[in-house]
């Protein structure tokens, strides 16, 4: 382990990393690039895939189908796109009280209240998301309370697919925050406030600082799998909520459609992708809340 | 190897047998810009202790892990045990390390520890079994048999340590800073403890440490180290007595520095000048060479004072009390003479406090033979 | 620590947050209970949807493959996943800087992505290998793909918090090469691994969206049938069944934590 890079290490290193790399090369980033280079194909009449080049299924995608412009696909992206950042920004409006209350529980309270929030994160989403359904419901417990309200409209539509997208995704927010909050130096704040600071310029200078990594990653940890989800606006939303993921269903499903699906999964990548430059550079952390 | 000097003799250990355990040869390693190991070449007899003294970061630990086989020499040779180390490795030698940090392996109790070594070797069952509970027995530690790593205190760590790599009988034992994290108390303990397991043993230890009290108490020799280098390599007396440079001088025990001038050279004596006054000394090792700067050391014990008396005579200086520090066996003066501060202290002999007091005049005598000259 | 206890408010805005996660894992839990056939309302207190799950074919079947799927799946990904953290940790090689990016693509790309993209890889080929078409093969295919890099992080997190003085110790102690990782190396990875394999398992238990594009006819898992109940109406044994995958994950992620802890 003392010389970097000599031969006999590279050969070892082969025999031990070299079957998971394979295996993530050929079922992980072949299969990317095959979406990558399905999206500039055309659909045969029969959905078949046909083997000529175009870039049909961009245009198609930011609106300028065969039939002239049509703003469909262009809104799906757009609607992805601002329910992943209503979403993200609910989740911060909730998971931010709750990382600081973890925090300054006393030590034995607080692994449970980690867990609390972790449990939720290890179980299925596609359980959480059907239990959504019964509960708002217009005879289910919030449905029924929410008819009291005179909100009627509520399930399925859109705000019905933001409170089970918030109520899934609230654990990704709140454990990598937490990773920050429970690392912050409290004497600063408290230096501050003998300054005669007051409570938002304490936050704002002393506290936001440092919690600032935790809350870029669990933005982007809410954000992203929030604009590409499938199951909850296919279960919560109606018709007139349709996502990118649901877009991409619906193109491998039933339109058969593929490299246009492939283009709109491809940019779910591009989205993803700079995602992962912006937590990398931004947060430093690399997935050890997990 | 210098030849000691005869006023010193008595100090020198008793002739070792026998032939050597360690001959290095210019061993030289770099991390980067650092090179933690110099040119460092030394030869270590077969059942000598043998320390490794000097300040952090000077490249003692990178000398032992290289003697334990896991560290390898950019260039120079090491002979160990009379074969060439280079293609010998790390689990076929017989040598044996105490961790800096002890490493005990967690996921095994105290007694699956000691065996760790001789189960390697595929020993019989019952015959690890006898040499494992000699082990316990003579550091000590037959109750912690059943306890793990992380229920014990530092200084059963410590023995554990020490049981484990001692029950496979090696040739040589590495122990690296092995009482570093233990309490003044408990280590003045194990010293001894250390020093009597090693004279009963007869293999040779080689000892890292970065405390000088310790090296001198427990060692044959010493090598003083510093950025990679060994400056000085003697017994702890001619050490303490001798040392060869500033830096040796400074780190081992309390010294006084003069500085000065060489002014004469004769008949066994030279007469040096400082702003203190002139001071004659044994010729020693340095060449007298007429105006050269030099240092004069002298330990802060070896200086008499006196009620003032006539000044002007060599090693005679008239100087005042500026504070005096009481500990107990001993009481300690800082005095300045001639616009030199020094040192003294004086061992409380009696019960009756007959020392000096702030403020007031003294003579300072530096005996001709307890002044070192050097030349750096 | 100068931390001073929650506020009241702070207490009650969390104690909100709490309900809203636990609403719907509370709802299938006690409508797991609920007598009524059709309907949410409350008609007492039965266990009968539980025996049901044991007459009906296709939960056994679908609990079969589950089970099936997310034990090869976990073996194949703890096995491939240790033995990447091992090497990534301990060697030097080129090309060492990517993998960290490579493993974090699976974790961050939609589900759906990674389903469509292996669903085209497997209708591509499929027709020279029948091996890849779709089903329980190919859906294993997927979930260790997905598995890898987590079970990858977990325990590289592990080996890279270990002594690397213990080791040497080993050496020193005269341990082979080999002797060194089967007595010390490994037995101190343990808790990480296993850690990591329950990740996996509990991963694969709960996906649904690749699972659903890489399945074929007869390899329906729990959450597919889950899905297609629910896409029909909701039935109480589905209920019952999700209540026991429920158990299943809470178990899984509580062993899990006690594992890492034990790790520190
Ligand atoms: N693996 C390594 N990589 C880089 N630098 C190293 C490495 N090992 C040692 N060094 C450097 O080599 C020099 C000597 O280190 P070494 O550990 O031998 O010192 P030491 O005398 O044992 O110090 P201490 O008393 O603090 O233990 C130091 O400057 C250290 O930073
Ligand atoms: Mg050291």
């Amino acid at each position: 382990m003392t010389d970097p890079g000599n031969s006999r290490q590279t050969v070892r290193a082969a025999f031990v990393c070299g079957p998971g790399l394979i295996w993530l090369l050929v079922f992980l980033l072949v299969p990317m690039l095959l979406i990558l280079s399905v999206s500039f194909i055309s659909r045969g009449a029969y959905g078949e895939l046909e083997w000529t080049v175009t870039l049909e299924n961009y245009r198609r995608l930011i609106g300028f189908g065969a039939l002239g412009f049509d703003p469909l696909y262009p809104q799906i992206l757009l609607r992805s796109l601002a329910l992943g950042a209503t979403t993200a920004f609910l989740c911060l409006l909730m998971g931010m009280p709750l990382a600081f209350f973890i925090a300054r529980l006393p030590g034995r309270f607080r692994a449970a209240a980690l867990l609390l929030v972790v449990i939720p994160f290890w179980t299925s989403l596609l359980i959480r998301t059907y239990a959504w359904q019964i509960l708002l419901a217009p005879e289910g417990w919030f449905g029924s309370i929410l008819r009291h309200l005179g909100m009627t409209e509520l399930y399925p539509g859109t705000l019905a697919v933001l409170i089970g997208m918030v109520c899934d995704f609230l654990p990704f927010f709140v454990l990598p925050l937490y990773a920050s909050v429970e690392k912050i130096n409290w004497s600063l704040a408290e230096a501050a406030m003998d300054l005669g600071a007051s409570q938002w310029n304490v936050f704002r200078h002393a506290i936001l600082p440092q919690i600032s990594p935790g809350l870029t990653a669990g933005l982007i940890l809410v954000f992203l799998p929030a604009t590409g989800q499938f199951v909850i606006p296919d279960l919560l939303g109606g018709a007139k909520t349709v996502l990118l993921g649901n877009a991409i269903q619906q193109q491998f499903g039933q339109s058969r459609d593929w490299p246009f699906g492939a283009a709109m999964a491809v940019a779910a990548l591009a989205l993803v992708i700079a995602g992962m430059w912006l937590f990398y550079r931004k947060s430093g952390q690399k997935g050890e809340w997990l | 190897m210098t030849a000691p000097t005869p006023t010193l003799e008595k100090y020198v250990a008793p002739p070792l047998s026998g032939g050597f355990s360690i001959e290095a040869d210019q061993l030289t390693r770099r991390f980067g810009e650092v090179t933690a190991l110099d040119r460092v070449s030394v030869r270590i007899h077969e059942g000598e202790f043998f320390s490794l003294l000097g300040p952090s970061g000077c490249g003692k630990t990178t000398l032992l892990r290289m003697i334990g086989g896991l560290e390898m020499p950019d260039s120079g040779r090491l002979i160990l045990l009379g074969r060439d180390a280079a293609d010998w490795p790390a689990h076929q030698r017989p040598v044996n390390t105490v961790f800096q940090s002890y490493a005990l392996f967690p996921h095994l109790n105290v007694v699956d520890n000691v065996a760790f070594g001789l189960r390697m070797k595929r020993l019989p069952e019952s015959e690890i079994h006898r040499r494992v509970q000699g082990v316990m027995e003579m550091t000590r530690i037959r109750e912690l048999e059943r306890r793990f790593p992380a229920e014990l205190s530092g200084g059963q760590k410590q023995r554990v340590a020490l049981a484990r790599a001692v029950v496979n009988e090696p040739k040589v034992l590495l122990l690296d800073e092995p009482l570093g994290a233990l309490d003044l108390k408990l280590r003045k303990q194990l010293q001894i403890e250390l020093h009597q397991l090693q004279r009963r043993l007869g293999i040779t230890f080689i000892y890292v440490t970065h405390d000088q009290d310790e090296a001198l108490v427990m060692s044959d020799r010493i090598a003083v180290m510093n950025e990679g280098r060994i400056v000085q390599l003697d017994t702890p007396a001619q050490l303490y007595e001798r040392p060869r440079t500033r830096f040796v001088a400074e780190f081992l025990g309390a010294c006084n520095l003069i500085e000065g001038e060489i002014v004469e050279a004769a008949s066994g004596q030279i007469k040096v000048r400082s702003a203190a006054g002139m001071f004659m000394v044994a010729m020693g090792s340095i060449a007298p060479d007429i105006r050269s700067k030099v240092t004069l050391v002298i330990r802060p014990e070896r200086i008499v004072l006196s009620a003032l008396t006539q000044s002007g005579q060599p090693n005679r200086v008239s100087a005042e009390i500026n504070d005096v520090i009481y500990s107990g066996a001993e009481t300690r003066y800082s005095l300045c003479g001639g616009a030199v501060p020094f040192h003294c202290c004086l061992i409380n002999s009696s019960a009756v406090r007959d020392g000096f007091a702030v403020g007031e005049s003294v003579s300072a005598y530096f005996p001709p033979e307890s002044l070192i000259l050097l030349n750096d | 620590m100068a931390v001073n206890r929650p506020s009241l408010r702070l207490s009650l805005w969390s104690a909100l947050a709490y309900l809203f996660l636990y609403a719907p894992i509370a709802v299938v839990v006690i409508y797991s209970f609920n007598a009524a056939r059709f309907g949410a309302a409350w008609n007492g207190f039965t266990t009968h949807w539980y025996a049901a799950i044991w007459d009906n074919p296709q939960a056994l079947s679908a609990a079969r493959n589950t089970l099936l799927l997310a034990g090869c799946s976990t073996l194949i990904s703890t096995l491939l996943g240790t033995a990447l953290a091992y090497g990534w940790t301990r060697f030097h090689f080129p090309g060492r800087r990517w993998i960290s990016g490579l493993l974090h693509i699976p974790i961050f790309i939609p589900d759906i992505v990674l389903a469509v993209a292996l669903l085209l890889l497997y209708s591509l080929v499929s027709p020279w290998l029948r091996f890849f078409e779709l089903g329980l093969p190919t859906m294993v295919l997927a979930h260790v793909t997905f598995q890898i890099p987590f079970v990858a992080i977990v325990v590289r997190a592990r080996l890279a918090g270990l002594d690397p003085a213990l080791e040497e110790a080993a050496r020193d102690l005269g341990a082979s090469g080999r002797q060194k990782f089967r007595h010390v190396t490994l037995p101190l990875m343990m808790p990480g691994i296993l850690a990591a394999a329950m990740l996996a398992f509990t991963l694969s238990l709960d996906d649904f969206v690749v699972s659903f594009f890489t399945s074929g006819p007869g390899s329906t898992t729990l959450p597919i049938l889950i899905y297609s109940s629910v896409k029909r109406g909701i039935t109480p044994d589905i209920n019952a069944l999700s209540t026991l995958i429920i158990l299943a994950s809470i178990l899984g992620t509580v062993s899990v934590m006690l594992l890492q802890r034990k790790n520190r």
